[in-house]
């Protein structure tokens, strides 16, 4: 993400957010996945967090909650 | 710490009370000496939130509060801030897990929209009421709502035309 000149938060600081909401969208409660998901999803579009959306993918089709709604939204 | 317990005690009744509670939050930031020693108090008095399990509309209230507030100091103390998150993001407890992960995904969204909004007015060089319309109709539908409520809004109590 790229952030102006004058802001004093420290890139460093937005790279670890996103680091360790990478880890957490694989943690075992299903609310926290989302909340990672919806995290990372602002920086989703940068050139330099491709990596983010290949994850998104991945975790698409292992994600039940997400399977299970779309077979109610099916029935 | 004491006020600032009472302020987000008092944002857990409604949300029309938020605006103000943030000039009042504001206010109490600027008596300190440093951003750290506000941040501390600050972190302090928050620190029961990561205990709340259930989604209640109070606590939920205070989420959103507290990311509106993060959102809206872009500086020295949402360094702070996030740094105070990512530990509980790493935490055993799942409990405190969620809650930091939620209000860094809240304060994540409303500080994006800060970027794109301030280098849109920048970019054009034109005054935020107008501005604001623009970026509005502009912005996609299932965010206005969001846009709307949780960084227009705040921004109306200041005046100023450019950010």
């Amino acid at each position: 993400m790229r952030l102006p000149d004058d802001t004093e938060v420290n890139d460093e600081v937005w790279d670890e957010v996103i680091e360790i909401m990478k880890v957490r969208v694989k943690d075992k409660a299903a609310v926290i996945r989302t909340f990672a998901i919806r995290s990372l999803s602002r920086f989703v579009n940068d050139a330099d967090n491709i990596d983010i959306l290949e994850l998104f993918l991945e975790m698409l089709s292992l994600e039940q909650n997400a399977v299970s709604v779309l077979d109610t939204g099916n029935n | 710490m004491q006020k600032i317990a009472k302020i987000l005690g008092e944002t857990r009744t409604s949300n029309a009370t938020h605006i103000r509670k943030l000039k009042e939050l504001k206010a109490a930031r600027s008596k300190c000496s440093s951003t750290a020693e506000f941040s501390s108090a600050f972190f302090r008095t928050l620190i029961p939130l990561f205990g709340v399990q259930r989604r209640t509309a109070s606590s939920e209230r205070v989420v959103r509060f507290v990311s509106v507030f993060a959102g809206t100091n872009n500086d020295e103390f949402l360094e702070h801030m996030l740094k105070f998150l990512l530990l509980g993001a790493v935490a055993a407890n799942k409990t405190a897990r969620f809650r930091a992960c939620q209000i860094i995904s809240e304060a994540s969204v409303l500080i994006t929209l800060y970027f794109d909004f301030s280098f849109f007015i920048v970019k054009y060089d034109i005054k935020i009421p107008f501005a604001s319309l623009i970026f509005l109709f502009h912005t996609p539908k299932h965010m206005k709502k969001n846009l709307i409520f949780n960084f227009l809004l705040p921004f109306r109590q200041f005046n100023f035309y450019r950010l």
